[in-house]
C-alpha cells in the first residue's frame, strides 16, 4: 500500500482517494440541495422577464422592486404578522399537548393505556389525508370560528404522534426517582409533571417545537380553505399561492414569487438559529432509550 | 420583578386571545354599521383598478357599503365551490369554469340577475350585454369585456424580419408564408432566434394556437362541437395540424413545444428571440406592462390557409364572467355592488397609451359570434384525455391526422350520448340555422359593407 511519509506524518494515498471521492459527492448533493435556495434568492433580485429568458443565475442588477411589491402592494406585511400568530399559538398549544400525553403514557398506568396508545400509534400507519377536510371546515364553520384566528389555531394544533414518540423516548432517559422524590415531598402528579419534569425536557420541547413551528409555517391546504372567505386572515404560505394568480391571461409574476418565498423562509431560519443547539441535542437525546 | 413579569404575560395574553376572536374576523357587518359585499377575483392584475375604485365606492355610497376584494389563484372554483357547500360563498364571484358553473347553476348556487336590471344593462349596453345560460341570465358582461381590447391577432418581430431579409412591414398573409418566414428567421437566429412558437406545455393553448386562428379561414365550430348537427366534428381542423407539423419538422419553432408555457414564450418574444406568436387582448398589457418587447413588433389579423380564405377573424371577450351567491346574507346590496362592479373599466387614456390597445379592439373583417352559450362542453365527462391534449399529442406525434381528429369526435360525441342518457338536455345545444360569422347573409353583408366603408374612408 503506497504511502508517503511527510512531517512523521503516514497519508495513505486510498484513504487520501476515498476521502476525496466522498468528498467530491457530499459536494455535489450540497449544491443539488443548495441550488434551489440559492435560485430564489438570487431570482427575486430579477424581473420575471429576465428570470424566464436568461440562463444567468445572477441577475443583470440587484433590484427590490419585488420585495417592495409583495410587502407594500400585496399587503405581506399582514399576512407575516398572521403566520407568526397562528404559528406560535399553534406550537405553544402542540407543546402542552405532546408533553402532557407522552408524561401520562409514561409515567403514569390507567385503564385502556394500551389500546389508547395503539391507537395513537396507529395514526402513523392511516393516513386520511384530504378525506378528513371538509368534515374539519364544517366542523370549524359549525363552531363560528372560521372568521378569526381560532379556527386556523383549532385545524392545526393535534400534536403529532412523532412528536409524543420522542418526548416518551426522551422521558425514558429521565430517572423515575425523580418523580419518586417530588411525591415525597408531597407534590401531585400534575405538580410533578409541570414543576419538575416538564423544565427537564427543554431540549427535546425545542425539537418539537421547531418541527411544529416549521410545519405550521408551511401548512397549506386547511388555511388555503378555511382563509377562502377571508383574506385579512390569510397566512403567507397561501398568500404566496395566491400571487400566482395574474387575472385573465396575464403572466404569472414568478419573481414576486420568488421574494415572497424568500421573505416567509426568514422567520424559519431565525427559529432554526435560536434552537439549534438544544434542536441538536434533543434530537439525539430523544432518539435513545436511556 | 417576578409580579411585574406576571403581569406583562397576562397582558400579552389578552391581547393575543383579543385579536384571535376579533382583529381580523370583525366586519363592520357585525357591529351594524357597515354591510360587507365581499368580491373573489383572480384578476390579481387589475388589483390597482378594483382597490382604488372600492375605496372610493367605500367612501362615497350613502348606504354604509364595505367592498372588498380577495385575489384569489388558478384554484378559485375549488375554494368558491367549497364555500358554496359550507354556506359560506362570497356575495359575488368569478366564473369557475364550465363544468363548474354548470354544477352551479344546476345546484341554484347562483343568483339570477333580476329582470329589471337585465332590462336596464341591455338598454345601456345593448342586446348582447347578458349572458345567457339557457332562458336563464347569471351574468352580465363587463364592461371591460364589451370596450375593452378583447380580440385575437398575429404579432410579429419586426427587427427579426429585417434581420431574416423579409420586409420588417409586411407580415405573413398565409400559413404557407409564417412558414417561410420561420425558416429564414431560425435560420439566422444561429440557434437563439426562432420563427415561430407553439407553448403546447399547457394543452389548453391549441385553442389559441389551431382552433381560434382557424376561424379567419372559415374552419371554426364552437371548439369542435358543430351546432347545426349536434355533434362533434374536430375534422375541419386538419389543415391547422399539418401547417404545424411541417413547422416543427423545419425545426423553426422555439424549444421545445412539449415544455414551453405560454408565460415563457411571451417573454422570449419580448426579449427578442421569436418571430411570431398568436396573442390575445389581455397581451396587450402583458406586451406593455409585464414583459416590455424590446424590439419593433407589429400587430395583424391572423394568417389564412390559401384554400380556405373567406373566413372571417373571430372575436370573442377575454374578460371574466362574474356570478352573484345566493348565499349572500344582504342581496339588495349585493345587487347594488355587482352593477357597479360590472362598469369598472381601466381610464381610456391609459388603455390607448398601450401599443396594440386600438389593433386588438378593431378588426379588418366582420367578427364571428361568441360562441360560449352553444357549446355543450361543459356538461360532458370525457373518458381519457380531453380534446386539447389530443389535438397536442397529434401535432406532436407522426400519426395520421385523419384518425387522430376522428378519434377526439368520436370520444367526444360518446360522452355526448352518455350525457343524454343521464338525462342531459342535449337538444338545446341543436341549432340547425346557426352561422358563427352572423345571424343571416344580410347581416354579413351589411358588416362587411360597413367595414368596406369605414376602410376606404381610412384610406383617403
Amino acid at each position: 500500500m503506497a504511502k508517503i511519509i511527510t512531517n512523521n506524518k503516514r497519508i495513505n494515498i486510498p484513504e487520501l482517494l476515498i476521502r476525496g471521492v466522498m468528498y467530491a459527492i457530499l459536494l455535489a448533493i450540497a449544491a443539488v440541495t443548495l441550488f434551489p435556495v440559492v435560485y430564489s434568492l438570487l431570482g427575486g433580485f430579477k424581473t420575471t422577464q429576465e428570470l424566464m429568458t436568461s440562463s444567468s443565475l445572477i441577475p443583470k442588477s440587484f433590484s427590490f422592486e419585488n420585495y417592495v411589491y409583495v410587502w407594500d402592494r400585496v399587503n405581506f406585511g399582514r399576512y407575516t404578522f398572521n403566520s407568526l400568530v397562528v404559528t406560535v399559538a399553534v406550537v405553544l398549544v402542540q407543546m402542552l399537548m405532546s408533553t402532557m400525553t407522552a408524561y401520562a403514557f409514561s409515567r403514569r398506568d390507567f385503564r385502556f393505556k394500551k389500546i389508547i396508545r395503539m391507537m395513537y400509534i396507529s395514526v402513523l400507519f392511516i393516513h386520511a389525508g384530504t378525506a378528513t377536510l371538509y368534515p374539519k371546515y364544517q366542523l370549524i364553520v359549525d363552531m363560528g370560528i372560521n372568521k378569526n384566528f381560532l379556527g386556523l389555531i383549532f385545524a392545526e394544533s393535534a400534536a403529532p404522534i412523532t412528536a409524543i414518540l420522542l418526548v416518551e423516548g426522551y422521558l425514558a432517559g429521565i430517572s423515575k426517582s425523580f418523580d419518586e422524590a417530588a411525591k415525597i415531598d408531597g407534590c401531585s402528579f400534575v405538580k410533578t409533571f409541570t414543576h419538575i419534569i416538564f423544565p427537564m425536557m427543554l431540549p427535546v420541547i425545542c425539537v418539537n417545537a421547531l418541527l411544529a413551528f416549521r410545519s405550521v409555517w408551511n401548512a397549506y391546504l386547511m388555511p388555503m380553505i378555511i382563509t377562502a372567505g377571508n383574506d385579512k386572515l390569510q397566512l403567507l404560505s397561501v398568500a404566496i399561492v395566491e400571487l400566482k394568480s395574474g387575472g385573465a391571461g396575464m403572466a404569472t409574476n414568478w419573481a414576486a414569487i420568488l421574494a415572497a418565498v424568500n421573505i416567509s423562509i426568514v422567520p424559519v431560519v431565525l427559529v432554526y438559529i435560536i434552537c439549534n443547539k438544544q434542536f441538536i441535542s434533543g434530537v439525539s437525546a430523544g432518539g435513545v432509550k436511556g | 420583578m417576578k409580579g411585574i413579569l406576571k403581569k406583562t404575560a397576562m397582558l400579552l395574553a389578552l391581547a393575543l386571545s383579543a385579536s384571535m376572536m376579533t382583529a381580523c374576523g370583525s366586519s363592520g357587518s357585525q357591529n351594524g354599521e357597515k354591510v360587507e359585499i365581499r368580491i373573489v377575483t383572480s384578476e390579481r392584475s387589475k388589483m390597482d383598478l378594483y382597490q382604488s375604485a372600492a375605496d372610493k365606492f367605500n367612501e362615497e355610497n350613502d348606504k354604509n357599503i364595505q367592498v372588498v376584494f380577495d385575489f384569489k389563484a388558478d384554484n378559485i372554483g375549488e375554494l368558491i365551490k367549497t364555500g358554496y357547500t359550507s354556506n359560506n360563498a362570497p356575495d359575488i364571484h368569478g366564473g369557475m369554469g364550465s363544468a363548474m358553473d354548470n354544477l352551479a347553476k344546476k345546484s341554484g348556487w347562483y343568483r339570477e340577475v333580476p329582470e329589471e336590471t337585465v332590462a336596464a344593462w341591455k338598454e345601456q349596453h345593448g342586446a348582447n350585454s347578458v349572458t345567457f345560460t339557457g332562458d336563464k341570465i347569471y351574468s352580465l358582461k363587463t364592461v371591460s369585456t364589451m370596450e375593452g381590447n378583447n380580440g385575437y391577432k398575429f404579432l410579429w418581430n419586426k427587427t427579426l424580419f429585417a434581420e431574416a431579409g423579409l420586409d420588417p412591414e409586411t407580415p405573413p398573409k398565409t400559413w404557407a408564408e409564417v412558414r417561410e418566414f420561420a425558416k429564414k428567421i431560425t435560420e439566422v437566429g444561429a440557434g437563439k432566434k426562432y420563427g415561430y412558437v407553439m407553448p403546447f406545455k399547457d394543452a389548453i393553448f391549441t385553442r389559441y394556437y389551431i382552433i381560434i386562428p382557424g376561424a379567419t379561414s372559415g374552419i371554426y365550430n364552437a371548439d369542435g362541437f358543430e351546432p347545426t348537427q349536434g355533434k362533434y366534428d374536430f375534422s375541419i381542423y386538419a389543415p391547422m395540424i399539418e401547417v404545424y407539423r411541417q413547422m416543427i419538422a423545419d425545426g423553426s419553432v422555439f424549444p421545445s413545444p412539449y415544455t414551453i408555457d405560454n408565460d415563457t414564450a411571451r417573454a422570449q418574444f419580448a426579449e427578442g428571440n421569436i418571430g411570431m406568436i398568436c396573442a390575445a387582448g389581455w397581451d396587450v398589457d402583458v406586451f406593455n406592462d409585464q414583459f416590455p418587447v424590446k424590439d419593433e413588433w407589429g400587430i395583424t389579423e391572423y394568417p389564412v390557409i390559401e384554400e380556405f380564405a373567406g373566413g372571417y377573424p373571430y372575436g370573442v371577450g377575454s374578460g371574466t364572467s362574474y356570478y352573484m351567491s345566493n348565499q349572500s346574507a344582504h342581496p339588495e346590496e349585493q345587487l347594488e355592488v355587482y352593477t357597479w362592479f360590472m362598469t369598472l373599466i381601466e381610464d381610456e387614456e391609459i388603455r390607448a397609451a398601450k401599443k396594440g390597445h386600438e389593433e386588438f379592439s378593431t378588426f379588418k373583417y366582420p367578427i364571428a359570434k361568441s360562441d360560449g352559450a352553444k357549446t355543450p362542453t361543459g356538461i360532458l365527462k370525457i373518458e381519457g384525455e380531453d380534446s386539447w391534449t389530443m389535438l397536442k399529442n397529434l401535432i406532436l406525434s407522426d400519426g395520421d391526422i385523419k384518425e387522430g381528429l376522428q378519434a377526439i369526435s368520436d370520444s367526444y360525441n360518446a360522452a355526448l350520448e352518455r350525457a343524454r342518457q343521464d338525462g342531459e338536455n342535449v337538444d338545446s345545444y341543436i341549432h340547425p340555422d346557426y352561422s358563427f360569422y352572423a345571424d343571416s347573409e344580410e347581416e354579413l353583408a351589411a358588416q362587411a359593407e360597413q367595414l368596406a366603408k369605414e376602410e376606404a374612408a381610412s384610406a383617403e
